[in-house]
């Protein structure tokens, strides 16, 4: 009987204990939530609602994450003798936040211009991340058997990030290439370094397509920084030996 | 005098009677734009007067184009066309009617009644090089526009020279970059590059 009552009294106390530390604890966090918004008030006046507010957002439960849906049948798709079922798996890849170099690389030889063609935007991308070797663009943007639809893109692709192979390989297409090849290691070659760029747009400059002449001259006013000698291929090289 | 009477099958002497019973012309004279010969009679001639740019034939009267193709062109008046492939210089005013019927300029392919694209695409223009190339084409074009351009594929008409992959749209989706066709077989066919890159021009111009 004894034993009983001691143990009420004992269960009472920690029951009173442990409200009164519940009620602290809530009186507590009301008094920071005041003191935030007094705080905040003379900087921002519309500060105490976020403030109040902010132990909500806190309180929320977190969504449970999507997980990935597993790509079924992918690899076959990519092969698939259906030109529209590859499109869309090379669309699927292509848009992945992980896409494979790889399964691009081997998607920009397919016969289909519009596949192919996703597949070099989507490997510029990752090629500008260096995620893919210079050496594949390479090979890939010098292939003449390409598409000739989406060959420009392939070139593209090469010679939008600066690099000294990718430089190299547009100085020596800007030299001998096709006319389309021309205009585009012309366009191109203003982004690569000016070391290899600047010699070769010059050269350009004497090009028989307009197209090329026009590119070699806007490249080099951008190296140059907006200096114009036109045509003048004399002066262009006059100002790169004084640069030296 | 002596005539035939039917009822007795003989001749016989009879009176003269008149049966004339006009006879107040008495002379022919040529009107305004006619010349009459020997207009007292018998036998009346009108000749035509041929005033400029009129020929007179036998049988006809016609106009002389010799005259006329050469007189009311533009030499005389910019409102005059006179040949196949002339052109107008002055204004033309419709009246507030409408030109209906017209064709797409040589060298274009027609899709549907008012949209015209270029059937050969140049190839590796820069986004700027295009839109001053289309600018210059006879009457103007211009760079087809993203809602233009979707036209044309769904219209499915086979847009020649290989399709219109990789060929500008004349939009941007930034400041740098400008739109092109990557595949026109899907929903979404366009992607976007720096404008200062190459690829494929098609001009576009509308009958609208």
């Amino acid at each position: 009987m004894m034993r009983a009552r001691v143990l009420a009294l004992v269960l009472g106390g920690t029951t009173l204990l442990g409200f009164g530390l519940w009620l602290g604890r809530s009186s507590s966090s009301e008094a920071r939530v005041r003191d935030t918004s007094v705080a905040a008030e003379p900087v921002e006046r519309a500060r105490p609602v976020v403030a109040a507010a902010r132990p909500q957002v806190v309180a929320r439960p977190s969504l449970p994450r999507r997980a990935p849906s597993p790509a079924r049948g992918l690899a076959a798709d990519l092969i698939s003798s259906d030109t529209n079922i590859r499109r869309a798996a090379v669309a699927e890849v292509a848009q992945a936040s992980d896409a494979d170099p790889q399964v691009l690389l081997a998607a920009s030889k397919d016969v289909e211009p519009g596949i192919a063609g996703t597949a070099f935007v989507a490997l510029g991308k990752l090629y500008a991340d260096g995620q893919v070797p210079v050496a594949d663009m390479i090979a890939r943007a010098t292939d003449r058997s390409v598409h000739t639809r989406v060959r420009p893109l392939a070139i593209n692709a090469l010679g939008a990030v600066a690099n000294p192979d990718a430089a190299a390989v547009l100085a020596t297409m800007v030299a001998t290439g096709d006319v389309g090849e021309r205009r585009a290691a012309s366009a191109l070659l203003a982004m690569q370094d000016a070391e290899i760029a600047v010699p070769a747009l010059i050269r350009a400059l004497a090009d028989a397509d307009e197209y090329v002449r026009d590119n070699a001259l806007n490249g080099l006013k951008a190296k140059s920084r907006g200096r114009d000698f036109g045509t003048d291929a004399g002066a262009w090289q006059a100002w790169w030996q004084s640069r030296r | 005098v002596l005539k035939f009477t039917t009822g007795t099958n003989s001749w016989g002497c009879a009176n003269d009677i008149d049966t004339n019973t006009g006879g107040d012309v008495t002379d022919v004279i040529g009107g305004l734009g006619l010349t009459a010969t020997n207009g007292g009679g018998p036998s009346v001639t009108l000749d035509i007067g041929a005033g400029t740019g009129i020929v007179v034939g036998a049988n006809t009267v016609s106009l002389d184009t010799a005259f006329t193709d050469t007189r009311y062109d533009q030499r005389y008046g910019p409102q005059f066309l006179d040949v196949s492939g002339d052109s107008m210089g002055g204004p033309l005013d419709m009246g507030g009617f409408r030109v209906t019927n017209r064709g797409c300029p040589p060298a274009y392919t027609a899709f549907g009644a008012g949209l015209c694209l270029e059937s050969i695409d140049e190839g590796a223009l820069t986004f700027s090089q295009c839109a001053n190339k289309c600018r210059q084409e006879v009457g103007g074009a211009h760079i087809c526009t993203s809602g233009e351009m979707r036209a044309a594929i769904a219209s499915g008409i086979t847009i020649p020279n290989g399709g219109a992959n990789g060929d500008w749209v004349d939009d941007q989706d930034t400041n740098t970059n400008a739109l092109f066709v990557v595949d026109q077989s899907i929903a979404i066919p366009m992607s976007s590059q720096a404008a200062t890159l190459t690829t494929f021009c098609r001009c576009y111009t509308d009958l609208e």
